[in-house]
This record gives C-alpha cells, structure tokens and sequence, in this order.
C-alpha cells in the first residue's frame, strides 16, 4: 500500500504538558502520601496538611493550569484564595500566629489589585467578571462570619473587608450595568 | 527626518489614478465605521483586506471589481457592534469541556481539496466574511457555576497554514480564544472543530459556506447556491437551537450505557494521532461492491472494519463494538447547527467474524434496530433526563465524575467508530473546482483507529484516523477493498512521533 503524502512535515513534537503532568503527578502524590505517613507515624501537630494543600495550590497553579477560563483575575485570585486557605492551615494546625492579620490584609490587597486588573481592560474583563464576584461574595462572607465571632479588637478588619468588597461591588454594577446582570445570568445558567 | 518606510500597499496605492486613489481611500474610511474592533484586531483586518486587494491587483483585476468583490456589506455590523450574545452549550456538547484533559479534546476535521492550489488571502477574507453568518461559532468556551457555555466574542478570526499534527487540541483557555481552526495546506482547505461548537453536520454548513464565499471571492460568479446558507443572510435563531430540549417524553430511556468492549492490540502511540489516512474510491463503484452483498455502503465498511479489527488483535473471545454517529435531523425536522447526533453500537463478538457473508445480517439487523428512530428517541431522552438530573450541582462537583464516566461510557465502551456524513450535496457548478473532500474523526483515548465516510462528486474518502503505528488495522481494510475489485488510491500523512 502505497501512501501519498498530502500533510506538512511535522518536526518531532516535544512531549506535550499532558505526559510532563502524568510524570510530574507521581512525585507529587507521593511526597504528599509520604508526608501523611511520616506525619502520622511522628505524631503531633498535623503539619502534613501544610504540605498537601502547598503540593496542591503548587500543582494547580504551575502545573495543572486551567483548561477553560484562564485569565489573569482567575488566576491572581486563585493564588489569593490558595494563599489565605495555607496560612489559614498554618494558625489552625500548627502554630497560632498573625495569619488572620495577614490573611486580610492579602484578602484587602487581592481585592483592590483583582478590581485594577478588572478596570484597566474592562472590555476584554468584562467576560471574566464571574471569578471576581465570586471573590468580593467570599469577602462578604466572611466578614459577615468575622462580625459574629471575632472580638470587638478585630473589627477594624471585618470593617476594611466589608467595605472594600461593597465598594468594588457598586463600582462592577456601575460601570457594567446591564452587563453585570448578564454575566451573571450566563455563570448561573442551568439551561 | 526619520520616513515611514513604505509598505507593498502604500506603493500600490502611490501608483493610483486620482479617481481609483479616492475609492481606495473612502473604502477605508468605510472600513473604520464597520470595524469597531480592538486596535490589533482592526490593524490585522485592514491588513487582511489589503493583502487581498494586492492580490487581486497582481491578477489585475479592476479596482471597481475589487472594491465589488470585498465589498463591506459582507462585514454585516459584525465587527461594528460589541459582543452581546451567549450559548449554553446543547446537551450532548455538555460532556466535551467536562471531560477533556491537556492535549486531549475532541476535535474533528472537515476538509475541501480544491483543483487549485489555495489563496490564503482570500480564504482569510472568505473567513472574516463568513463567520458572522455563524454566531455560535464566534464564540469562546466559558465556565458558569453549573455548566460551560459559549460567549461571543469579536475578534479578527484567523486563517493559518496548516503545519501540525490534524486534531490536536485547541487553547480555548484565555479570554476571547476560538474554538475552531481554519487552516489551508496546498489545496486543501481545513477547518477542525471544537465539539463543543458543533457536530459534523453543522461543521458542514460553515465549510460548505466558506467555500462558496472563497469561491466567490475569486471571482467566480456562482449561478446557484441552494444548500448553501446565504453569509449575508441574518442568522436564524433555529440555527442555535438546542434540540435536546424538544425532545418528548418517553418511559424506556436508555441507551446511554454499553459493556465495555475489545481493543484492538497495538501499543498506543506517544503522539495521537500517529497517522491519518484516506482512502479514495469511485463512490459509485463502492456502492455496487456494497450492493453485490446486499447491504448498503456503511454496513459494508462496518463489516471491513469488524474483519479488519479482527485482524488487529490478539485477543480472540471478547467483542468489539463500533461505534455508528446517527444523525438525528434525518428523523426530527431541525436547523440547528449545534451538536444534534447520537449514537449506536454495533456490537459482534470476535469468534463470529469471519466472512462478510457469515455476519452481514447481524450487522444490519443491528443497524436497523438500533439506530431506529425509537431507540434514537430512547437515548435523546435518556441524555436530557441525565443533563436534568445533574444541572444543580456544581461543575467543580460534577466535572471529576463525568471525567471518569466519559472514559468508561465513551472510549472503552467502542473498538471503533465509523461516522458517514454521506453524500455532500454542492452546486454542480462547484464541481469545477473541488476534488473531494475529507471528513477525519477525532481521537480517542483508547481506540486504535476509527474512520470517517464522506462522498463528493463521486469520489468517496474513508479516512483513518489511527492511534497505533500497528499498521494492521489499514493494510486490512485496503487488502478487503481491492480484494472486493475496487480502486483505492491512499492518501495520508507521515507517521507522526516515529
């Protein structure tokens, strides 16, 4: 059988990203199983935690890059929310410390530069707004949250959160309009 | 003082009478009210229109022809206004931005060999002007909470030379990215599709219309484009229909889930697809070849396939199963241009394939009954059931479990697929300059090879898409055909990856 060949040369292709990330998964998983085990096996605080959700946010933000919606807010809030979520960690299993000092004034920082990201290419953002909203939402949240347990002490960051939030929110609405309701209308759809 | 070096166009246009000078640049001024695009965008189309009147100039049209022929009602407010529209994606394209992986998504191929080599500036302009008439396919993939849909966007689309390997993934990861390829190589004109976007036979209708504006745009009058949608023609809201959504009720849905079925044996290769190939017949010879059996062309190529795959494997007491597309416009009136196919099995355990005589009737009772319009109906309301069952939770749920599901529903369920888009239906006029036309399966993950049966102007092209070097597979199913006295010539591409 002989073949015509009617297709361009292909030089030899480089191993694509999805057999770099079947190789790569092998080391992550088993650092993270290894770090577990030794953990267990040590015993005291559970600092292997810090490891695994590191292993993650490492893998998903360097590695395992988004195949849809990739976009500089996307991208910037998921480092945020990895950050906030392995400091969190740290206070919690490990060692309690400043973290929720830190871990809003990261929250107030990403909301302010997500918000400059959002606004210097408005035209082209617009159409990745969802990630955004869903981030000054979390805040809301959680200040609402940090209202009810918090001591009267920390109010000051409940308070710089909230309004942050609702300041980015009117300033969305505002210069969106119309089209705010219809990203959200698209993000919610169930049809 | 530092000069603007001139460029080809500013050279051709120094060279302008006064008059033809003044059309020139009034179209230009024109051009700006229609192109509201970013900056970069409306610099490359202006480009684009540019390098096609140097074209033309070099053909030496007249400048009143060039000005007809790219005339910018062809642009249709497309580009002048901003981008308002979405799609949810149809029910059965749902599973497609859910399940693919990096490098792997299901894109198939849809190609036009021309009797001339092609005109990139003019396919770029035939591309500029016809998209528009496509509102779901100017759009990017986005993700909501509960699914993905498709977002408008504005953009100057590209034509590319083709210089890599058919199918391979698209990036639909960034803001405003296309999901569709349009290519040209030699005289082939190329365009692969995201699923998502559309079936084959949706894909049809666009490359049959970018042909025809192609055609037209070198200058050829064309006498009669019925079949053929009008780019010039406001889109019809039909044409976006998702048809799951009509389908009524039935109480046996079903369909959906097969056994798993055999492979073929060889290795899988490191780049997929490693090969594709194409088998050119006399569609008309294959037809009474087919009718010497008594069966019709694609149960005949199913049979090949079956015996072939036979041949590729080492393992002798499973069952293969192919996979057979229908498509359901054939059985519910329909416009739309988004996915609107399901799908059967033909399933035949290995120790019974031997002869075409010795299952031919098996394979058609099969057809027959499981691509009938009941069982159709079965699995197009088993579909939207599953879609409605599941569209409240949350796509970062749901997306790791139809992942897996997909693997086991889709590719391992199948040996193969065989998908016939049938015979193309074009102005005779259009025979003048098309050869054939090619239709490449997109690749899966675990079959070996599947095939793809397209027919025009007599010339039938299965094409192969193969997913092992094993060469087994072809060399069988050729050896079958000019067994059976056919005449097949064998295009195709290198074996990738060797």
């Amino acid at each position: 059988m002989e073949v015509k060949v009617t297709y361009p040369h292909v030089e030899r292709r480089k191993k694509g990203r999805r057999k770099m990330l079947q190789i790569l998964k092998w080391p992550f998983i088993v650092g993270a199983l290894a770090s577990i085990i030794v953990n267990i096996c040590v015993g005291g605080k559970a600092w292997s935690a810090i490891v695994v959700a590191g292993e993650i946010a490492l893998w998903k933000l360097v590695f395992a890059l988004d195949l849809v919606e990739y976009n500089r807010i996307s991208q910037f809030i998921k480092a945020t929310i990895y950050s906030c979520i392995i400091l969190a960690l740290i206070h919690f299993l490990i060692v309690p410390f400043w973290a929720l000092g830190i871990i809003s004034i990261l929250v107030y920082a990403a909301l302010v530069v997500s918000g400059i990201l959002f606004l210097t290419d408005i035209k082209r953002q617009k159409q990745n707004m969802l990630p955004m909203f869903f981030f000054i939402v979390a805040a809301l949240v959680t200040s609402a949250i940090g209202f009810i347990l918090s001591d009267t002490k920390d109010y000051w960051a409940v308070i710089v959160l909230s309004s942050i939030s609702v300041v980015l929110l009117i300033v969305c609405i505002s210069v969106l309009r119309l089209d705010f309701l219809r990203e959200l209308k698209k993000g919610f759809h169930i049809k | 003082m530092k000069t603007k070096k001139k460029n080809s166009f500013d050279i051709f246009m120094d060279r302008q009478t006064d008059e033809n000078f003044e059309k020139l640049r009034s179209f230009f001024i024109d051009f700006n009210s229609c192109c509201l695009l970013n900056k970069t965008d409306k610099n490359k189309m202006r480009k684009d229109f540019e390098n096609a009147i140097l074209y033309y100039d070099n053909k030496h049209f007249t400048i009143e022809k060039i000005l007809e022929l790219l005339s910018l009602k062809n642009l249709g407010g497309f580009y002048a206004r901003p981008a308002q529209s979405w799609f949810p994606l149809d029910d059965a394209a749902k599973i497609y931005p859910v399940s693919m992986e990096h490098g792997v998504m299901s894109v198939f191929r849809l190609s036009v060999n021309l009797k001339e080599e092609v005109v990139p500036e003019l396919l770029q302009m035939a591309l500029t002007f016809t998209i528009k008439r496509f509102p779901s396919f100017a759009t990017t993939l986005k993700k909501g909470i509960f699914w993905h849909y498709l977002d408008s966007t504005k953009r100057c689309f590209n034509v590319i030379e083709e210089n890599d390997i058919p199918c391979q993934a698209l990036k639909v990861s960034q803001s405003g990215s296309q999901s569709f390829r349009a290519m040209y190589y030699k005289n082939r004109i190329t365009v692969e599709f995201f699923h998502v976007l559309t079936d084959a036979s949706g894909g049809m209708e666009f490359i049959k219309a970018l042909v025809c504006e192609y055609i037209r745009l070198l200058g050829i009058e064309i006498e009669d484009s019925t079949n053929i949608l009008n780019i010039n023609d406001n889109p019809d809201i039909k044409e976006f229909t998702n048809e799951f959504l009509n389908v009524e009720k039935t109480p046996n849905a079903s369909g959906l889930y097969n056994k798993l079925a055999t492979q073929m044996s060889g290795n899988l290769a490191k780049v997929m697809p490693c090969r594709v190939l194409h088998y050119r017949m006399d569609a008309n010879h294959l037809r009474e070849v087919a009718r010497k059996y008594g069966i019709t062309v694609s149960t005949y190529i199913l049979c090949l396939m079956f015996i072939s795959a036979k041949f590729s494997c080492e393992i002798y007491d499973g069952e293969f199963s192919i996979q057979v597309p229908v498509n359901m416009r054939k059985y519910y009136e329909s416009k739309t241009l988004r996915n609107f196919s399901m799908y059967c099995g033909i399933r035949l355990p290995i120790s019974q394939i031997q002869k075409i005589e010795d299952f031919k009737e098996e394979v058609v009772n099969q057809l027959t009954i499981k691509s009938s319009k009941e069982e159709m109906h079965k699995m197009l309301y088993a579909t939207k059931k599953l879609i409605r069952n599941i569209r409240l939770i949350p796509l970062v749920i749901k997306q790791p479990i139809a992942k897996f599901l997909s693997g086991i529903l889709g590719d391992h369920a199948f040996t193969s697929t065989l998908s016939n888009i049938g015979i193309v239906d074009l102005p005779n006029q259009f025979k003048e300059y098309i050869q054939d036309m090619d239709f490449v399966l997109n690749t899966s993950t675990t079959n070996r090879a599947s095939c793809g049966l397209i027919t025009y102007n007599n010339n039938a092209t299965l094409s192969i898409t193969k997913n092992t070097k094993d060469p087994s597979f072809e060399t069988k199913l050729y050896e079958l055909l000019t067994n059976d006295g056919l005449l097949v010539e064998v295009e195709g591409s290198e074996l990738y990856g060797s």
